[in-house]
């Protein structure tokens, strides 16, 4: 059911078919394009206090995390 | 995010948090959306009507955010974002109710 096909979904981590549907490249390191945008117009209000990859650090497509490490959700 | 694909009572939907999100691919699908959407906010519910008959949606859907800046942030950083090279339309649904009662 939907529980269980969101369960692993997590901010700052892009399937393949989310890719796909954006017409990107499946290269894991080409960012999606609202990073850029999020550097003109700042975090996302609820994210403010997470690190996301692209902006506070290096683009990797492996989610956002808390300050000190600790993967947002897990 | 148990809650996040249960029908909300109409009465208990926060409009001014609320997004339609609408010129949908056939392909597009609700676990889809959420993944677009949870990029930007927490999601409290989301939702994308179905055709009785064929089980297939319409089209279009809409997605209840924590808050009103979430809503609008995500209106903000998806314009004209494409999915399956359609350009997503999204709206308040307060907008919506307050025009001819659309939704």
């Amino acid at each position: 059911d939907f529980v269980q096909l969101t369960a692993h979904i997590k901010p700052g981590v892009v399937s393949s078919g989310l890719r796909k549907a954006l017409e990107m490249t499946d290269n894991m390191k080409v960012m999606p394009p609202w990073i850029s945008i999020m550097q003109d117009i700042g975090k996302p209000p609820s994210y403010k206090n997470l690190v996301i990859p692209g902006l506070d650090t290096e683009y990797s497509n492996t989610g956002y995390r808390e300050k000190g490490n600790k993967q947002y959700n897990d | 995010m148990a809650s996040a694909f249960k029908k909300v009572a109409e009465t208990e939907r926060n409009h001014r948090a609320t997004l339609y999100f609408g010129n949908l691919d056939s392909q597009v699908t609700e676990v889809l959306m959420y993944e677009l959407f949870i990029q930007f906010a927490p999601i409290r519910s989301l939702n994308m009507p179905k055709d009785r008959v064929l089980k297939t949606h319409q089209g279009f859907g809409f997605v209840e955010f924590r808050s009103v800046e979430d809503a609008d942030y995500v209106m903000d950083i998806l314009r004209g974002i494409r999915l399956y090279g359609k350009t997503l339309k999204l709206k308040k649904t307060d907008l919506l109710k307050s025009g001819k009662g659309t939704s």
